[in-house]
């Protein structure tokens, strides 16, 4: 006990000499709670993005400058735009030279090419002045066991996505939907039939044969209708790996579950349910095609709902019943659900050969401490959120003015490890929507989670994954729309099984078990 | 010429009818596109969204240019590009002109091996990353220079003046010589003022290249006050464009900043197209009929 | 001509007959060893693996990794298709593209009207302007089987949809022509220029002779414009495996990978799972290798048959 006590002032004396320029000791500890560091003058430097919105600069904005106020410490940020952040900022970090203290990292690090290099300081050995971090990780086992590198360390603080709310989900034209007389179709075979009865139908009134079912985008096609027979699986590259029911890790785009699939997909295809512009439709097509009133099912963000298609209706007039509304996820030999997002969204490292390491460790801990968390939402108080007698907080009238409410800084996820919240969302969309997501976020399931590649793996992954996903892409065109017929199924599977898709499953096996064994 | 044979008055009237339907068939499919997009720039934006407009504005009004014209960044990264192309592309002519001089004359004695030199960095580049690393490793980062020093030189063009040297007729410079005039008196008093045609092509290549460089600036201009407009034009383009930001969950910020999506982008395609309709006919001045003494080097 | 006596390095003759034009030269030199040569000493990184961060020690500290990168790129199964599909794009593009600005600089240079040229030719520069993010757009818009202008004139005329981007076989004309069309009002500017400097008094001769336009334009002004042709057209050689990738990039997708899933974009692919910078040297060094023979034998070939060429 007595021996701990002393390793514990040892070690907070160390960490609060490191504090200050040289030759200035300080005795302060920091243990959680502002301010980080009692001398004046701290400053660290930070790469991160710029606003998204050109009239806003972050720099100024009120919630970010009262962070760095109540830690004691002023920033020198350098804001690049997000549009090109990563063009931008890869060839900085290969080059290596000249980093800032603190940096947003461009992507995450999937293949853990940065951190391998030895270009980030391992937080995990400086948990001691990271209170904040750790006790939220230990509460975030999830999170947890994503961060944690193949070699048991963390490197970065991450921000946070919301991971049921919001996502891609199905949407109809409700007014289409009560013209039909139809209800909300909740397995394969009623879609089917209402998207006939559309075909069929003169649903905009205008007495041409030119509505258009469903108008989707080709990525959002194995969201739509994957779970229906029960796979989990997105479009994006190296996706289609999930832990099946046997507890297995699978690849979804060879199974036998997926060759039902396609040819459901198949079978809408030769209806012309499917169009024949689907490997090309983009969302401006889709707008259009609501502002023009010929099309009653999309597939889409959920945030796109209120924002984007119900004002292109004509006839939308603020509620739900004239509206384009995501409604449950579509069953078929399976129970659908919607496939979520991963937790983790961007990521701050802390440089190796930073002079303030200990400073900027103490920064991201305070940086996204809870009180922190709850200004990155609601803002200030007073100013833009006010709390009712029971507890509850609103946000002011003043707070609608988006553009003003930016430029205080609200969601500072571009600059801070800010943890995106559902309310702040809620608040800025109309409220039906923000009821219907909220009943939505029931159906919504976890992806395959975020987990570090050890050098090998990535080796091997480089090499094949391309290859296998190119040709997984190029052969679901082809299956739907039947210039390979369905009977070529099994020669399409032998080809994936010599393109080394049974070394990547181990690999994919390996890592999944690295995970599981992590979040315990 | 009066007095042409049928037979000939034939054949110049069917050249000119093939003539004339080459060059209305190319005006035409140059300028609807363009057309299209300034329509649509200044359309009713529900109009756009119903794909209501393709040839003429419908309800044209100008509510999405005054507000990309309202960005303050906007006015700021037009002077930079003024700076950055005016800058530029004199240095660059300089050092064109400085570097196809020697490599005209033929009795320049490096001049074979120096042509492959300049010729093999058309082919061969060390890529994005030791480039990188050489700019930044020199200070560039954040400068002004990072946008014409790196850029200085296109062989490409050296050669085209190289060869609009060597078309000059070798008495001229014998003459010059015999008077007394070395090389730089040479270049400066005959070779430069005969050809202005192709010199005046080049300024052009190169002014177009300056003004349209986005990429050296995203690489080594972090300040925002540096800018240059294609770089603040591209942030809007692709801001606005769903198509690329489609990143999950983005939805939330970035739809929103997005406002008009259509036309907000090309509202900035007519933006960035203005300066260069105003500078053209400048350009153009200098070519013009027979200026050159001697048809080129055949 | 040239003895050997005239061109030899070590002669200070030489040197101080062509003082001047050296001290031209040396601003031209120092910058590209500066910015060219400099940088590709990274060529390296073809055989290593490069770790990032390490500055310009990280080009040479890399583990040592031989021909890897070049074998796993011809490895994969696409290795072949991913060529042919680049080679053929430029090809096509160069077959098609090169000679277009040629014949409308010509057409052009025959306007009498000297107000009406000018405004004519600023209106074909104006493409280029648009940037290819939009252009890629307006194709789409142009091309879509259930909206497209292109489309709906084919069932006037009593036909069905075509789905143009989403069937390999219309890929190399779609890139061909919005290629063409975006470059050939401004690469047009060079062979105005050459066109315009040919002395009024050939014309007279000729007309003198009795020649109609037809025969000017094959007897004098292609003859004429010959060496800038030459020259441009072996620099033109010099993209051969280069495909402009935004172009292909925003236009393709898996249903036409067949056609257009070129090296740059497979490359771009491989680099959203890693970042493998050897990897991507290694493909662009290929790339350089092919394009630099090409270019080499087309000008020992061109200096053989005539004056022009580029060293």
């Amino acid at each position: 006990m007595v021996l701990s006590l002393a390793m514990g002032m040892i070690f907070a004396q160390g960490s609060a000499e490191k504090d200050g320029a040289k030759g200035v000791a300080s005795s302060y500890v920091y243990a959680g709670k502002a301010p980080i560091t009692d001398l004046d003058g701290q400053t660290l430097s930070t790469l991160a993005q710029a606003s998204y919105y050109t009239t806003v600069d972050l720099k100024k904005a009120p919630i970010i400058q009262k962070v760095q106020k109540d830690a004691n410490v002023s920033i020198d940020w350098t804001l690049v735009d997000p549009v090109n952040y990563v063009t931008a900022v890869s060839p900085m970090l290969a080059a290596g030279t000249n980093l800032p203290d603190i940096v947003l990292l461009p992507d995450l690090d999937q293949n853990q090419t940065y951190l391998s290099s030895g270009m980030f300081e391992p937080l995990d050995t400086h948990f001691n002045e990271m209170p904040n971090y750790k006790e939220w990780l230990d509460k975030n086992p999830l999170i947890k066991a994503s961060l944690t590198a193949s070699d048991g360390h963390i490197y970065y603080v991450p921000t946070t996505n919301v991971t049921h709310n919001y996502q891609p989900m199905l949407m109809y034209n409700m007014k289409w939907l009560k013209d039909a007389g139809m209800q909300v179709p909740e397995t394969l075979d009623e879609f089917v039939e209402l998207l006939r009865y559309y075909k069929n139908h003169d649903m905009n009134g205008n007495g041409k044969a030119d509505e258009i079912p469903m108008s989707i985008k080709a990525q959002f096609l194995p969201y739509m209708f994957g779970p229906a027979f029960g796979l989990n699986f997105t479009s994006e590259i190296g996706s289609g790996f999930f832990e099946n029911d046997k507890g297995e890790v699978v690849y979804a785009q060879a199974t036998p579950q997926y060759k039902a699939y396609l040819e459901f997909l198949n079978g809408l295809y030769k209806e012309g349910l499917l169009e024949v512009e689907f490997t090309t439709l983009t969302r401006d097509q889709i707008i259009e095609r609501f502002a023009q009133d010929k099309t009653g099912v999309t597939f889409d963000f959920g945030w796109q709902q209120s924002m984007t298609y119900s004002p292109q209706l004509p006839y939308y007039d603020g509620t739900a019943e004239t509206g384009v509304v995501a409604q449950k996820p579509l069953s078929g030999p399976s129970k659908g659900f919607y496939v979520g997002r991963n937790a983790i969204g961007t990521i701050f490292g802390v440089t190796a050969s930073s002079k303030k390491i200990d400073l900027a460790c103490k920064w991201l801990d305070w940086a996204m401490s809870e009180p922190n968390q709850e200004m990155y939402v609601w803002g200030l108080k007073g100013e833009s959120y006010t709390v009712d007698s029971d507890g509850t907080k609103q946000y002011t009238k003043k707070a609608s003015d988006n553009t003003w409410l930016q430029q205080l800084g609200i969601n500072p996820a571009q600059v801070l490890p800010a943890h995106q919240s559902v309310e702040a969302t809620n608040a800025l969309v109309a409220p039906w929507h923000a009821k219907q997501d909220a009943y939505i976020a029931q159906f919504v399931r976890d992806p395959w989670p975020f987990i570090y590649a050890t050098e090998d793996e990535a080796a091997l992954s480089s090499q094949y994954m391309v290859d296998i996903q190119t040709y997984v892409d190029e052969m679901a065109v082809s299956f739907i729309t039947g210039t390979t017929p369905l009977s070529q199924y099994q020669a399409y599977v032998d080809a994936l099984q010599r393109m080394h898709l049974p070394d990547m499953l181990k690999i994919r096996t390996a890592q999944y078990e690295r995970f599981t064994k992590a979040m315990q | 010429m009066k007095g042409k044979t049928p037979a000939r008055s034939f054949g110049d009237k069917s050249f000119d009818i093939v003539n004339g339907f080459l060059v209305a068939f190319a005006v035409i499919v140059c300028f609807y596109p363009f057309l299209y997009v300034f329509s649509i720039s200044i359309s009713d934006g529900v109009a756009v969204n119903q794909g209501r407009v393709w040839l003429f504005p419908v309800r044209p009004n100008l509510s999405v240019f005054k507000m990309v014209l309202g960005y303050s960044d906007l006015w700021l990264s037009y002077s930079n590009t003024l700076f950055y192309t005016v800058v530029g592309t004199v240095a660059n002519i300089v050092m064109t002109c400085l570097a196809a001089y020697p490599l005209s004359r033929q009795r320049f004695f490096l001049r074979r091996k120096l042509n492959f030199f300049l010729a093999f960095t058309m082919y061969f580049s060390g890529g994005l990353i030791p480039t990188y690393i050489v700019v930044t490793g020199l200070g560039l980062y954040n400068s002004r220079l990072a946008m014409i020093l790196p850029v200085l030189v296109s062989a490409y063009n050296v050669m085209i003046c190289r060869s609009a040297f060597e078309a000059i007729p070798e008495e001229l410079f014998e003459e010059a010589s015999l008077e007394g005039a070395n090389d730089f008196v040479c270049l400066t008093r005959i070779a430069i003022p005969l050809s202005k045609p192709t010199l005046a092509v080049l300024t052009l290549y190169y002014a177009v290249a300056r003004y349209n460089d986005f990429f050296n600036a995203l690489l080594y201009l972090g300040k925002k006050e540096l800018q240059p407009l294609q770089l603040f034009l591209r942030k809007i383009l692709l801001l606005s464009s769903n198509e690329i930001m489609q990143t999950a969950g983005a939805g939330t910020a970035i739809s929103a900043a997005a406002q008009s999506t259509l036309q907000v982008r090309y509202v900035c395609i007519v933006l960035a197209v203005i300066p260069v309709i105003l500078i053209c006919p400048f350009v153009q001045k200098y070519l013009v009929k027979g200026t050159m003494l001697g048809a080129v080097k055949g | 001509m040239q003895s050997k006596e005239d061109t030899q390095f070590f002669s200070k003759k030489n040197w101080y007959r062509g003082r001047y034009l050296v001290l031209m030269m040396v601003p031209v030199i120092v910058y590209y060893v500066i910015f060219c040569y400099l940088p590709m000493i990274g060529l390296y990184m073809s055989f290593t693996q490069f770790r990032p961060g390490s500055g310009v020690a990280g080009i040479f500290t890399g583990k040592f990794v031989g021909l890897k990168w070049f074998r796993q790129f011809f490895h994969s199964p696409y290795a072949f298709r991913l060529i042919r599909n680049t080679f053929l794009l430029s090809f096509y593009s160069l077959i098609f593209g090169f000679p277009i600005p040629i014949i409308f600089a010509v057409a052009v240079c025959q306007i009498k009207h000297s107000g009406a040229q000018k405004v004519i030719q600023v209106l074909t520069y104006l493409p280029y302007f648009i940037s290819t993010v939009v252009v890629a757009g307006m194709i789409n818009n142009f091309l879509s089987p259930s909206s497209g202008v292109i489309n709906q004139l084919i069932v006037v005329l009593g036909g069905k949809p075509i789905n143009f981007l989403g069937d390999p076989k219309y890929f190399r004309a779609i890139y061909v022509i919005s290629k063409s069309w975006q470059s050939f009002g401004f690469n047009s500017i060079i062979f105005v220029a050459a066109i315009m400097s040919i002395p009024q008094e050939l014309y007279e001769a000729m007309d003198v002779d009795g020649a109609g336009k037809w025969r000017k334009v094959f007897s004098l002004i292609l003859p004429s414009i010959k060496p800038t042709i030459i020259l441009l057209l072996i620099m033109a050689l010099g993209s051969l495996l280069n495909v402009g990738f935004e172009q292909v990039y925003l236009l393709y997708s898996p249903a036409i990978y067949e056609t257009a899933d070129v090296i740059q974009t497979y490359v771009y692919r491989q680099g959203i799972e890693n970042h493998s910078y050897g990897y991507a040297t290694a493909v662009g060094l290929f790339n350089s290798l092919i394009t630099f023979t090409i270019v080499f034998l087309s000008n020992r070939l061109s200096r053989k048959l005539s004056d022009t060429s580029i060293w």
